[in-house]
Protein backbone atom coordinates (compact mmCIF):
# COMPACT_ATOMS: atom_id res chain seq x y z
CA UNK A 1 0.00 0.00 0.00
CA UNK A 2 1.08 3.44 -0.75
CA UNK A 3 1.96 5.96 2.26
CA UNK A 4 -0.71 8.26 0.59
CA UNK A 5 -2.79 5.35 0.39
CA UNK A 6 -2.18 4.46 4.05
CA UNK A 7 -2.73 8.03 4.70
CA UNK A 8 -6.25 8.03 3.06
CA UNK A 9 -7.23 4.66 4.55
CA UNK A 10 -6.27 6.04 8.31
CA UNK A 11 -8.29 9.07 8.08
CA UNK A 12 -11.79 8.48 9.51
CA UNK A 13 -15.33 8.73 7.52
CA UNK A 14 -15.66 12.53 8.21
CA UNK A 15 -12.84 13.40 9.90
CA UNK A 16 -10.26 16.17 8.10
CA UNK A 17 -8.73 15.64 5.17
CA UNK A 18 -5.98 13.97 4.59
CA UNK A 19 -2.81 15.75 4.10
CA UNK A 20 -3.89 18.42 6.31
CA UNK A 21 -2.93 17.35 9.49
CA UNK A 22 0.21 19.30 11.19
CA UNK A 23 2.14 17.72 14.02
CA UNK A 24 4.28 19.05 17.13
CA UNK A 25 7.09 18.05 15.53
CA UNK A 26 6.27 19.36 11.72
CA UNK A 27 4.86 23.11 13.15
CA UNK A 28 8.34 23.52 15.21
CA UNK A 29 10.61 22.51 12.13
CA UNK A 30 8.51 25.22 10.40
CA UNK A 31 8.79 27.83 13.52
CA UNK A 32 12.24 27.41 13.03
CA UNK A 33 12.32 28.05 8.95
CA UNK A 34 9.60 30.70 10.05
CA UNK A 35 12.27 32.34 12.38
CA UNK A 36 15.06 33.04 10.09
CA UNK A 37 13.28 33.65 7.25
CA UNK A 38 11.62 36.49 9.37
CA UNK A 39 15.54 37.43 10.69
CA UNK A 40 16.31 37.46 7.16
CA UNK A 41 14.06 39.95 6.39
CA UNK A 42 15.98 42.20 9.05
CA UNK A 43 13.35 41.35 11.98
CA UNK A 44 14.20 42.27 15.00
CA UNK A 45 13.96 39.48 17.63
CA UNK A 46 13.62 40.12 21.26
CA UNK A 47 13.71 43.79 20.58
CA UNK A 48 10.88 44.37 22.76
CA UNK A 49 10.33 44.71 26.24
CA UNK A 50 7.95 43.34 28.81
CA UNK A 51 6.67 46.90 29.23
CA UNK A 52 6.44 47.29 25.55
CA UNK A 53 4.28 44.35 25.35
CA UNK A 54 2.07 45.32 28.27
CA UNK A 55 3.60 42.82 30.57
CA UNK A 56 3.31 43.71 34.65
CA UNK A 57 6.15 44.01 36.86
CA UNK A 58 9.30 44.50 34.85
CA UNK A 59 10.91 47.72 34.58
CA UNK A 60 11.44 49.42 31.03
CA UNK A 61 14.79 48.13 29.16
CA UNK A 62 14.13 44.76 30.26
CA UNK A 63 14.42 42.17 27.61
CA UNK A 64 10.99 40.18 27.65
CA UNK A 65 11.51 36.67 29.02
CA UNK A 66 10.56 35.42 25.69
CA UNK A 67 11.60 31.66 25.82
CA UNK A 68 9.69 31.27 29.25
CA UNK A 69 6.16 29.69 29.27
CA UNK A 70 3.96 30.79 31.80
CA UNK A 71 2.11 28.02 32.67
CA UNK A 72 -1.60 28.92 32.95
CA UNK A 73 -1.67 26.76 36.86
CA UNK A 74 -5.11 25.14 36.89
CA UNK A 75 -4.45 22.47 38.80
CA UNK A 76 -2.75 24.85 40.89
CA UNK A 77 -5.43 27.25 40.94
CA UNK A 78 -7.53 24.46 41.68
CA UNK A 79 -5.69 23.47 44.67
CA UNK A 80 -5.23 27.20 45.83
CA UNK A 81 -9.27 27.53 45.50
CA UNK A 82 -9.44 24.55 47.44
CA UNK A 83 -6.96 25.67 50.29
CA UNK A 84 -8.48 29.45 50.59
CA UNK A 85 -12.07 28.28 50.66
CA UNK A 86 -11.16 25.31 53.50
CA UNK A 87 -10.12 28.60 55.32
CA UNK A 88 -12.91 30.36 55.08
CA UNK A 89 -15.49 27.52 55.90
CA UNK A 90 -13.03 26.81 58.61
CA UNK A 91 -13.54 30.14 60.01
CA UNK A 92 -17.73 29.82 59.11
CA UNK A 93 -18.00 26.82 60.88
CA UNK A 94 -16.29 28.48 64.08
CA UNK A 95 -19.11 31.06 63.26
CA UNK A 96 -16.28 33.94 63.73
CA UNK A 97 -15.09 33.10 67.06
CA UNK A 98 -11.28 32.68 66.47
CA UNK A 99 -8.48 33.96 67.91
CA UNK A 100 -6.04 37.06 66.69
CA UNK A 101 -3.25 35.10 66.71
CA UNK A 102 -5.13 32.28 64.97
CA UNK A 103 -6.50 34.52 62.38
CA UNK A 104 -3.14 35.86 61.96
CA UNK A 105 -1.66 32.06 61.51
CA UNK A 106 -4.53 31.62 58.90
CA UNK A 107 -3.63 34.71 56.93
CA UNK A 108 0.14 33.78 56.95
CA UNK A 109 -0.79 30.08 55.62
CA UNK A 110 -2.96 31.42 52.81
CA UNK A 111 -0.24 33.86 52.11
CA UNK A 112 1.80 30.95 52.07
CA UNK A 113 -0.57 29.23 50.05
CA UNK A 114 -0.63 31.76 47.46
CA UNK A 115 3.14 32.57 46.90
CA UNK A 116 3.46 29.20 46.65
CA UNK A 117 0.63 27.55 44.24
CA UNK A 118 0.11 30.96 42.18
CA UNK A 119 3.06 32.93 42.96
CA UNK A 120 4.85 32.00 39.05
CA UNK A 121 1.26 33.31 37.90
CA UNK A 122 1.79 36.75 39.39
CA UNK A 123 4.20 37.67 37.08
CA UNK A 124 2.75 37.60 33.50
CA UNK A 125 -0.79 36.60 34.31
CA UNK A 126 -2.27 39.51 35.80
CA UNK A 127 -5.90 38.45 35.87
CA UNK A 128 -4.81 35.15 37.88
CA UNK A 129 -2.97 37.09 40.40
CA UNK A 130 -6.33 39.53 41.03
CA UNK A 131 -8.27 36.67 41.40
CA UNK A 132 -5.74 35.77 44.11
CA UNK A 133 -6.11 38.82 45.52
CA UNK A 134 -9.96 39.07 45.93
CA UNK A 135 -9.81 35.11 47.30
CA UNK A 136 -7.00 36.95 50.29
CA UNK A 137 -9.11 40.03 50.36
CA UNK A 138 -12.58 37.42 51.12
CA UNK A 139 -10.39 35.89 53.68
CA UNK A 140 -9.05 39.55 55.26
CA UNK A 141 -12.97 40.82 55.54
CA UNK A 142 -12.87 37.53 57.28
CA UNK A 143 -10.19 38.11 60.29
CA UNK A 144 -11.63 41.93 59.76
CA UNK A 145 -15.33 40.73 61.50
CA UNK A 146 -13.01 38.94 63.93
CA UNK A 147 -10.58 40.83 66.27
CA UNK A 148 -10.18 38.90 69.17
CA UNK A 149 -11.51 36.10 71.02
CA UNK A 150 -14.79 35.76 72.34
CA UNK A 151 -15.20 36.99 75.93
CA UNK A 152 -16.22 34.85 78.25
CA UNK A 153 -19.27 37.20 80.46
CA UNK A 154 -17.27 38.50 83.79
CA UNK A 155 -19.19 39.65 86.29
CA UNK A 156 -16.57 40.59 88.30
CA UNK A 157 -16.70 44.11 89.24
CA UNK A 158 -14.91 46.99 87.26
CA UNK A 159 -14.70 44.50 84.12
CA UNK A 160 -15.04 45.71 80.57
CA UNK A 161 -18.30 45.28 78.77
CA UNK A 162 -18.45 42.03 76.32
CA UNK A 163 -17.16 42.64 72.92
CA UNK A 164 -20.07 43.45 70.59
CA UNK A 165 -20.41 40.49 67.93
CA UNK A 166 -21.05 40.66 64.65
CA UNK A 167 -24.40 41.08 63.25
CA UNK A 168 -26.47 38.10 62.60
CA UNK A 169 -29.58 37.38 60.74
CA UNK A 170 -32.95 36.22 61.91
CA UNK A 171 -31.66 32.44 61.12
CA UNK A 172 -28.61 32.68 63.14
CA UNK A 173 -26.38 32.73 60.30
CA UNK A 174 -23.52 35.81 60.15
CA UNK A 175 -24.94 38.76 58.02
CA UNK A 176 -23.00 38.98 54.56
CA UNK A 177 -19.22 39.97 54.63
CA UNK A 178 -18.60 43.74 54.29
CA UNK A 179 -15.55 44.07 51.65
CA UNK A 180 -12.78 45.87 52.99
CA UNK A 181 -9.03 46.06 51.80
CA UNK A 182 -7.03 42.86 54.07
CA UNK A 183 -3.90 43.62 55.19
CA UNK A 184 -2.62 40.86 52.48
CA UNK A 185 -3.63 42.82 49.47
CA UNK A 186 -1.30 45.42 49.82
CA UNK A 187 1.67 42.97 51.15
CA UNK A 188 1.04 40.84 47.69
CA UNK A 189 1.15 43.76 45.34
CA UNK A 190 4.44 43.82 45.66
CA UNK A 191 5.77 39.76 45.09
CA UNK A 192 8.43 39.81 42.70
CA UNK A 193 7.55 37.85 39.79
CA UNK A 194 9.49 34.18 40.07
CA UNK B 1 -17.21 24.45 21.65
CA UNK B 2 -16.60 23.09 18.06
CA UNK B 3 -16.94 24.94 14.80
CA UNK B 4 -20.06 26.45 16.59
CA UNK B 5 -18.70 30.14 16.06
CA UNK B 6 -17.19 29.56 12.74
CA UNK B 7 -15.38 32.71 11.18
CA UNK B 8 -16.54 35.66 12.74
CA UNK B 9 -15.26 39.16 11.46
CA UNK B 10 -15.12 42.27 13.60
CA UNK B 11 -14.30 45.61 11.64
CA UNK B 12 -14.83 49.73 12.60
CA UNK B 13 -13.19 53.05 12.99
CA UNK B 14 -10.65 53.27 15.75
CA UNK B 15 -11.88 53.45 19.23
CA UNK B 16 -15.42 52.59 18.39
CA UNK B 17 -14.81 49.23 20.84
CA UNK B 18 -13.36 46.73 18.91
CA UNK B 19 -11.26 45.35 21.52
CA UNK B 20 -13.97 45.28 24.21
CA UNK B 21 -16.17 43.33 22.16
CA UNK B 22 -13.64 41.00 21.32
CA UNK B 23 -12.33 40.70 25.09
CA UNK B 24 -16.34 40.52 26.45
CA UNK B 25 -17.68 38.36 23.35
CA UNK B 26 -14.51 35.95 22.48
CA UNK B 27 -11.88 35.70 24.96
CA UNK B 28 -13.94 35.66 28.25
CA UNK B 29 -15.98 33.30 26.69
CA UNK B 30 -14.01 30.61 24.62
CA UNK B 31 -12.25 28.00 26.64
CA UNK B 32 -10.07 26.77 23.92
CA UNK B 33 -8.62 29.66 21.87
CA UNK B 34 -5.21 30.97 20.72
CA UNK B 35 -4.54 34.61 20.25
CA UNK B 36 -2.44 36.20 17.79
CA UNK B 37 -1.60 39.91 19.25
CA UNK B 38 1.02 41.02 17.83
CA UNK B 39 0.17 44.67 19.07
CA UNK B 40 0.48 43.38 22.27
CA UNK B 41 -3.15 44.52 23.33
CA UNK B 42 -5.11 41.83 24.64
CA UNK B 43 -2.22 40.91 27.27
CA UNK B 44 -4.03 41.00 30.65
CA UNK B 45 -7.26 41.54 29.12
CA UNK B 46 -8.29 37.78 29.98
CA UNK B 47 -7.12 35.02 31.77
CA UNK B 48 -3.94 33.52 29.42
CA UNK B 49 -0.77 32.15 28.84
CA UNK B 50 1.40 34.45 27.23
CA UNK B 51 4.11 33.50 24.79
CA UNK B 52 7.11 35.10 23.07
CA UNK B 53 8.06 32.08 20.63
CA UNK B 54 6.30 30.18 17.83
CA UNK B 55 8.00 27.16 19.97
CA UNK B 56 6.63 27.96 23.33
CA UNK B 57 3.42 28.55 21.67
CA UNK B 58 3.46 25.20 20.17
CA UNK B 59 4.21 23.53 23.16
CA UNK B 60 1.82 25.62 25.63
CA UNK B 61 -1.16 24.54 22.99
CA UNK B 62 -0.43 20.97 23.10
CA UNK B 63 0.14 21.02 26.20
CA UNK B 64 -3.06 22.22 27.07
CA UNK B 65 -5.83 20.14 28.39
CA UNK B 66 -8.47 19.11 26.46
CA UNK B 67 -11.40 20.94 27.09
CA UNK B 68 -9.25 24.17 28.12
CA UNK B 69 -6.60 25.69 26.11
CA UNK B 70 -5.69 29.67 26.68
CA UNK B 71 -2.90 30.87 24.41
CA UNK B 72 -1.99 34.28 23.69
CA UNK B 73 1.03 34.97 21.27
CA UNK B 74 2.94 37.83 21.64
CA UNK B 75 5.66 37.78 18.94
CA UNK B 76 8.65 39.64 20.60
CA UNK B 77 9.64 40.71 17.09
CA UNK B 78 6.23 42.34 16.04
CA UNK B 79 4.26 40.59 13.09
CA UNK B 80 5.44 38.58 10.66
CA UNK B 81 3.95 36.62 7.48
CA UNK B 82 6.10 33.38 8.15
CA UNK B 83 5.05 33.54 11.99
CA UNK B 84 2.01 34.37 11.25
CA UNK B 85 1.90 31.44 9.08
CA UNK B 86 3.14 28.64 11.64
CA UNK B 87 0.24 29.89 14.28
CA UNK B 88 -2.30 29.21 11.70
CA UNK B 89 -1.05 26.01 10.81
CA UNK B 90 -1.67 25.07 14.34
CA UNK B 91 -5.72 24.19 14.66
CA UNK B 92 -4.29 21.74 12.14
CA UNK B 93 -2.52 20.12 15.10
CA UNK B 94 -5.19 19.72 17.51
CA UNK B 95 -9.14 20.17 17.42
CA UNK B 96 -11.48 22.26 18.42
CA UNK B 97 -9.47 25.90 18.32
CA UNK B 98 -10.15 29.44 18.27
CA UNK B 99 -7.54 31.44 16.29
CA UNK B 100 -8.33 35.27 17.46
CA UNK B 101 -6.15 37.77 15.17
CA UNK B 102 -6.27 41.51 16.00
CA UNK B 103 -5.69 43.95 13.22
CA UNK B 104 -5.60 41.27 10.72
CA UNK B 105 -5.11 43.74 7.63
CA UNK B 106 -1.47 43.60 8.66
CA UNK B 107 -1.37 40.00 8.20
CA UNK B 108 -3.73 38.90 5.79
CA UNK B 109 -4.40 42.06 3.50
CA UNK B 110 -5.75 42.38 -0.40
CA UNK B 111 -2.76 44.76 -1.55
CA UNK B 112 -0.10 44.42 0.74
CA UNK B 113 0.79 41.87 3.83
CA UNK B 114 -0.99 38.85 1.56
CA UNK B 115 -2.60 36.14 3.42
CA UNK B 116 -0.11 33.33 4.22
CA UNK B 117 -1.09 29.99 2.40
CA UNK B 118 -1.50 28.24 5.72
CA UNK B 119 -4.15 30.95 6.82
CA UNK B 120 -6.07 30.71 3.34
CA UNK B 121 -6.14 26.72 4.36
CA UNK B 122 -7.45 27.60 8.05
CA UNK B 123 -10.30 29.30 6.17
CA UNK B 124 -11.81 27.03 3.65
CA UNK B 125 -10.26 24.01 5.80
CA UNK B 126 -10.11 24.41 9.17
CA UNK B 127 -14.31 23.26 10.01
CA UNK B 128 -12.98 20.30 9.37
CA UNK B 129 -10.78 20.63 12.36
CA UNK B 130 -13.35 22.47 14.90
CA UNK B 131 -11.41 25.15 14.07
CA UNK B 132 -12.78 28.93 13.78
CA UNK B 133 -11.38 32.31 13.36
CA UNK B 134 -12.40 35.65 15.23
CA UNK B 135 -10.66 38.28 13.23
CA UNK B 136 -10.31 41.75 13.87
CA UNK B 137 -9.63 45.27 11.39
CA UNK B 138 -10.35 48.65 10.96
CA UNK B 139 -11.83 48.65 7.49
CA UNK B 140 -13.42 45.58 6.03
CA UNK B 141 -12.33 46.97 2.56
CA UNK B 142 -8.19 46.22 3.63
CA UNK B 143 -8.98 42.42 4.62
CA UNK B 144 -8.39 39.64 2.07
CA UNK B 145 -11.73 38.42 0.57
CA UNK B 146 -11.41 34.75 1.32
CA UNK B 147 -11.68 35.88 4.92
CA UNK B 148 -14.44 38.31 4.62
CA UNK B 149 -16.24 36.21 2.01
CA UNK B 150 -16.10 33.05 4.70
CA UNK B 151 -17.20 34.73 7.56
CA UNK B 152 -20.57 33.56 9.30
CA UNK B 153 -20.84 36.48 11.60
CA UNK B 154 -20.08 40.48 10.38
CA UNK B 155 -19.73 42.44 13.52
CA UNK B 156 -19.65 46.43 12.13
CA UNK B 157 -18.84 49.14 14.54
CA UNK B 158 -19.20 52.85 13.50
CA UNK B 159 -17.69 53.33 10.22
CA UNK B 160 -17.99 56.93 8.72
CA UNK B 161 -15.62 56.51 5.35
CA UNK B 162 -18.20 56.19 1.70
CA UNK B 163 -16.00 53.69 0.10
CA UNK B 164 -16.17 51.58 3.34
CA UNK B 165 -19.77 52.17 4.10
CA UNK B 166 -19.97 51.19 0.23
CA UNK B 167 -17.72 47.92 0.35
CA UNK B 168 -20.08 46.82 3.34
CA UNK B 169 -22.85 47.10 2.07
CA UNK B 170 -21.58 44.55 -1.12
CA UNK B 171 -20.86 42.50 1.61
CA UNK B 172 -23.67 42.60 4.43
CA UNK B 173 -26.37 44.44 2.23
CA UNK B 174 -28.07 47.72 2.64
CA UNK B 175 -28.22 48.23 6.11
CA UNK B 176 -24.81 48.26 6.61
CA UNK B 177 -25.12 52.21 5.77
CA UNK B 178 -26.87 52.27 9.29
CA UNK B 179 -22.97 51.56 10.69
CA UNK B 180 -22.20 55.53 9.88
CA UNK B 181 -24.73 56.69 12.33
CA UNK B 182 -23.78 53.95 15.39
CA UNK B 183 -22.47 55.14 18.20
CA UNK B 184 -19.11 54.46 20.26
CA UNK B 185 -19.60 50.93 21.68
CA UNK B 186 -22.35 50.68 19.33
CA UNK B 187 -22.53 47.44 16.50
CA UNK B 188 -24.10 45.65 13.72
CA UNK B 189 -24.27 42.24 13.52
CA UNK B 190 -24.77 40.35 10.66
CA UNK B 191 -25.13 36.82 10.42
CA UNK B 192 -27.28 35.79 7.06
CA UNK B 193 -30.32 37.89 6.59
CA UNK B 194 -30.12 38.80 10.35
CA UNK B 195 -29.30 41.98 11.54
CA UNK B 196 -28.95 42.74 15.15
CA UNK B 197 -28.11 45.61 16.84
CA UNK B 198 -26.07 45.36 20.00
CA UNK B 199 -23.73 47.74 22.50
CA UNK B 200 -20.73 46.48 24.26
CA UNK B 201 -20.66 46.99 28.09
CA UNK B 202 -18.18 50.38 28.74
CA UNK B 203 -17.17 49.03 31.95
CA UNK B 204 -15.64 45.79 30.18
Amino acid sequence: MSPRAKERSAATPGGPPPGLVETRDTLRTRAGAARAAASARGGKPGAKTDADVGLPGRGPGRPTAASQITEFPIEALAEAHYHVWGLITKALRSRWRITKPAADEMAKYADLVLRQYLGPALGDNAPLALYCLTQVTAISACFALREGPAPKPDTAPGAAPPAPQPARTQAGAPAPLPYERGPLESELRHIPPS
Amino acid sequence: MSFTRGIEFICGQRGTGKTKYLVTRVLTQEPRLLVYDHMAELVGRAPMTVTHTLEDTIEAVHRSPRGFCRVCYVPAAGASPEEFGVVSAIPFSVRDLVLVVDEVDQLAGTQQNLPPQEFKRLIHFGRHFGASIVACARRAADVTRALTSQARRVVVFAQSEPADIKYLSSLCGKRAKEAVELPDLSYLAFEGRIVTRGKVDPGA
